[in-house]
């Protein structure tokens, strides 16, 4: 049997569209067949494929849809390109035909299997033409430095919570969290009196209230987290420097915004790495990238020595 | 409205009426006469009447003066009604053979079925304290099957076929016991049965193989003694079969009490947003008030009903509150003058959204894949940590907070797939299964929902079977012919571990064939871009973000479309091969030609398994070609810029290496007038 992630990106590529309740249907069934996987939450998947890129999701109306073909080009990774959304088997069958005994392009494919996540299919290119020949084949666009773009086009945090629900008063009598910017971890709160970001662990998904002077909002819950961050003026965006670009490290617990995470992950087409540090490392992106993406948190990267970084 | 005291031609037709009604279908009929349903028939209201007002229009029928001979009237009458023709529609014999069918219904179970204590309760019955056996051995069986004749004997059978036998068993009085076997009230209690199995109708052509669950539920089901010796009796499965047949065939797929009025059901709610809160929501079957008071416990609960099939949902004062704490002693009913509403507490209850309440709501189990809170009973709470434990997903969390008294509220209680072995029975609700007949669940279903299931190959569903039809050893899968081998529960197979080719499949189980297709890929249809989700986000393009003069674009996947959106915009790298022995940067004057290192290759790319080949360099200002020098193989020249060359300052140093790097790759570039521009100049710095 193949690997659940991939069956399942298989199975959303052929779907192509449809609602929350048929996620989760297919996922509990997909991953709840071996003991290893059945503790995967459908949230967790729905995260992770669209941080890769692979989806798109509106929690608003209750669906998701599988997003366009692309081979993203990674930035200084000598002429590597990583292939993000929908993956039909008719696509995968023609990036086979492409790249095999017979084909006349430039192209080396390698797929690599992540801990977490479908497997990610790079394509190596001898020059340009090769690369864009190979989106003509799969109906697939070729974004040259979508990383680039994206870094740009980032929101700052704090607009993002001015654009979410309003004036909804945090929930009472059931179970309610606060977070502690300082600890990085929930802790129980006998009400909602403080501000802050709260979590209610009610039916269906958990709820995030982000609660401040200038009013209550519902929250998505990692913007929330990392607006709280910024309320308390805690640094927690790492960069590690390579010779060619590095590693953004964030903590576990506050994982990246939906569209900050996917602007580090097509740095290097990979789910972000746990490390032993209970962080988790996205790779292989640029200091400007880094910067941006630092800058839209209200945050200051520091460095792997816990100093600012200029 | 029916008379309350019907004469003997009177009690004739109701009797026909309300056992052998004209249906247009061959199904069993009983003669199954007992004090509730005579009750019923004269719309009694005090419990006897009916058998009173029959006995008082029989009696003066019969030959009480000479007991001996008790039954003589009535096989005359009999016998001439059988000869005569044209005859009257409707036997009048019939409630003359209704007082020796009520004597056998009010034999209790541990009465047994002996003539001698038949005998007795006829006399009973009769007030007639010296009655013989032969006066209703000599007499009565005849009439019995003079009625057997009646009933088979109508064209179309459109009165039913008789279950009078054509030997009785035991000798004579058999025939008024083979009628009361299953009672008018037992057959409205096989409701619940049916409802339980969650059937319907069209399951009665499988009814043999639910003679096996039925036997199981005989012995909580509060049937007649009767009723359960032709359930349970080995020697009665034809008959028994038949009539698990007839009754689902003709089941509403409503519950019903003894009396034939529907149940209405109850839902323990526990209200989780906001303050968290107990309460009940009831159904409201057609024909129960739109308001009333229902009591229980000695108590009342007004109850309103502000939509259809509901009434309007209770919230209780706490979890000490006396309906909650009726709701949780076990079973409850709660009674007013035109129905009743039951509910029934098992040790462990699980609650699951219903959208109806926008609370959580007790269901009979749980859910594959659903968030499920689960009361527990003290005594079962070891049992289910365990199971929970084992087979829910992690997370689920004691709430003894907002348990009430007596009980443990579990939440966040996850269970995808049914434990592989066999669990107590008491922990049935958490464990996912089918309850009527096999289904296929689960799978990666690609469309198909109006004929034909389709599904993804490799993601095939899995084949669920209630628990009653796979306790039946006898009973076997298969798929596509081939042998299913069963896992030790019996429950779930799951069909995508069988290394199935795509097409279509043919599941068999006992007399049930589901079907089913699996494919590999399906025809694209492109999703209209009205449904294809996207980020929209706001740029601040000349106004605030978030306002309306913001210029929004969307980001899909890994790209970006809007009006005024581009993502292409970025400058294309030189990609330098790796291993060379040197490389040069040569600008578009003489005065660059600067060697550079080549990089490390990234430790990120070698773990991921990548082999990098290129490195990129970008373009600057100045700079027009790289030179590559190799070890073997001489030079190679990458265009960067489409600048021609000019001398800078001459007879430098830099200049020199200008002229000697570009002279020596000058076989090697390009065939263009760019580049033989560059080696003419190469060449005359080269000459001085």
């Amino acid at each position: 049997m193949d690997r659940p992630y991939d069956l399942f990106l298989n199975w959303l590529s052929e779907r192509e569209e449809g609602t929350w309740d048929d996620f989760k249907a297919a996922h509990s069934w997909l991953f709840g067949v071996s003991d290893e996987t059945a503790r995967r939450k459908p949230s967790w998947t729905v995260h992770l494929l669209t941080t890769l890129g692979h989806l798109e999701m509106d929690w608003l109306n209750g669906r998701w849809s599988v997003t366009q073909p692309c081979l993203v080009n990674l930035p200084s990774a000598g002429a590597t390109a990583v292939l993000v959304g929908s993956r039909p088997s008719s696509l995968v069958q023609r990036l086979l035909d492409a790249t095999g005994d017979e084909a006349t392009l430039d192209l080396v494919v390698t797929e690599f299997e992540p801990v977490e996540g479908p497997q990610v299919i790079y394509v190596q290119y001898g020059t340009e033409p090769d690369i864009l020949g190979l989106a003509s084949l799969l109906g697939a666009r070729f974004e040259r430095y979508a990383a680039g773009w994206m870094s740009a086009i980032l929101s700052p945090i704090a607009d993002q919570v001015l654009n979410s629900r309003e004036r909804v008063e945090p929930p009472r009598g059931y179970e309610l969290a606060l977070f502690s910017p300082r600890r990085l971890t929930w802790e129980p709160a006998p009400n909602a009196v403080p501000d802050g970001l709260y979590r209610n662990r009610a039916y269906g998904l958990d709820r995030y209230w982000l609660k401040a002077a200038g009013g209550t909002h519902e929250v998505d819950r990692d913007l929330g987290v990392w607006a709280a961050l910024a309320a308390a003026n805690r640094r927690v965006l790492r960069y590690e420097g390579w010779q060619i670009n590095g590693a953004l490290e964030v903590p576990m617990v506050a994982r990246l915004p939906h569209l900050q995470a996917r602007t580090a992950v097509l740095c290097s087409g990979r789910p972000p790495v746990r490390s032993d540090r209970r962080t988790v490392q996205y790779l292989n992106v640029p200091r400007s990238i880094a910067n941006r993406i630092a800058a839209s948190l209200d945050q200051v990267i520091v460095d792997g020595e816990g100093e600012p970084v200029a | 409205m029916v008379h309350s005291d019907p004469t003997y031609e009177e009690w004739s037709r109701l009797l026909a009426d309300v056992f052998f009604p004209l249906a247009e279908e061959s199904r069993p009929v009983y003669f199954a006469v007992d004090d509730d349903i005579l009750d019923e028939i004269v719309e009694a209201e005090n419990e006897g009447s009916g058998a009173r007002s029959l006995v008082q229009a029989v009696r003066p029928r019969l030959n009480v003066w000479d007991p001996s001979r008790l039954f003589e009237p009535l096989a005359t009458e009999a016998y001439a009604w059988a000869g005569s023709r044209p005859r009257s529609p409707i036997p009048p014999f019939l409630p003359g053979l209704a007082v020796t069918v009520l004597a056998a219904s009010r034999m209790d179970e541990g009465d047994g079925i002996s003539a001698t204590n038949y005998y007795a309760r006829l006399r009973e019955v009769l007030n007639v304290p010296n009655l013989s056996g032969s006066a209703f051995r000599d007499t009565v069986p005849s009439v019995f099957r003079i009625l057997r004749e009646w009933v088979d004997g109508q064209p179309r059978h459109q009165r039913g076929t008789s279950t009078v036998p054509v030997v009785a068993q035991p000798e004579h009085v058999g025939f008024p016991l083979s009628q009361v076997q299953f009672r008018e009230s037992d057959r409205r209690k096989l409701t619940s049965f049916f409802r339980q199995l969650r059937l319907k109708a069209t399951d009665s052509a499988n009814a043999a193989m639910l003679l096996a669950p039925a036997r199981d539920w005989v012995g909580r089901s509060g049937l007649s003694p009767g009723a359960k010796r032709l359930l349970r009796s080995p020697g009665n499965d034809r008959a028994a079969i038949a009539l698990l047949a007839s009754e689902l065939s003709r089941w509403d797929e409503s519950e019903r009490d003894e009396r034939g009025r529907r149940i209405g059901q109850i839902r323990l709610t526990l209200q989780v947003l906001g303050q968290a809160r107990w309460g009940m929501l009831a159904t409201r079957p057609d024909g129960f008030p739109s308001a009333a008071d229902f009591e229980f416990d000695g108590r009342q609960q007004r109850l309103v009903s502000s939509i259809d099939g509901f009434y309007d949902p209770v919230s209780f004062s706490g979890t000490g509150d006396p309906l909650l704490a009726s709701l949780l002693s076990g079973s409850i009913s709660l009674r007013c003058p035109n129905g009743t509403l039951r509910f029934s507490a098992g040790s462990v209850i699980p609650l699951g959204p219903d959208l109806t309440v926008g609370a959580l709501a007790s269901r009979r189990r749980i859910e594959p894949g659903e968030r499920f809170s689960v009361l527990v009973r003290p005594d079962m709470e070891v049992a289910v940590t365990q199971l929970l434990d084992g087979h829910a997903r992690e997370g689920w969390t004691p709430r003894p907070m907002m348990s009430p008294p007596g009980w443990l509220l579990i939440s966040d209680v996850f269970v995808d797939l049914p434990p592989t072995n066999v669990v107590d029975g008491a922990l049935a609700p958490l464990v996912p299964s089918v309850d009527a007949r096999p289904e296929l669940v689960g799978g990666l279903q690609l469309g198909g929902q109006s004929r034909e299931r389709v599904f993804l190959a490799n993601g095939e569903p899995d084949l669920w079977v209630p628990d009653w039809l796979s306790g039946q050893p006898a009973v076997t899968a298969s798929i596509d012919g081939r042998q299913i081998d069963w896992g030790p529960s019996r429950s779930r197979v799951a069909l995508s571990s069988m290394s199935l080719d795509a097409g279509p499949h043919a599941v068999t189980l006992g007399p049930y064939d589901l079907r089913f297709r699996s494919v590999t890929a399906r025809v694209p249809t492109p999703i209209p871009q009205e449904r294809v989700c996207r980020v929209t986000l706001h740029l601040p393009g000349g106004g605030q973000v978030g306002s309306a003069s913001a210029d929004p674009v969307d980001v899909c996947g890994a790209t970006l479309v809007g009006s005024s959106a581009r993502s292409d915009g970025a400058p294309a790298p030189i990609h330098v091969p790796y291993g060379a022995r040197r490389y040069v940067a040569v600008g578009s004057t003489t005065s660059m030609a600067q060697e550079f290192p080549e990089p490390d290759r990234p430790a990120w790319l070698t773990e991921t398994g990548l082999i990098p080949r290129t490195f990129e360099v970008f373009s600057r200002p100045g700079l027009a070609w790289i030179l590559v020098e190799w070890q073997y193989r001489g030079w190679s020249v990458l265009p960067v810029s489409e600048a021609m060359p000019a001398r800078a300052v001459p007879t430098s140093a830099v200049e020199q290496e200008w002229a000697r790097v570009v002279s020596a790759a000058a076989e090697v570039g390009p065939i263009t007038d760019q580049w033989s521009a560059y080696v003419r100049l190469a060449r005359e710095i080269a000459n001085g």
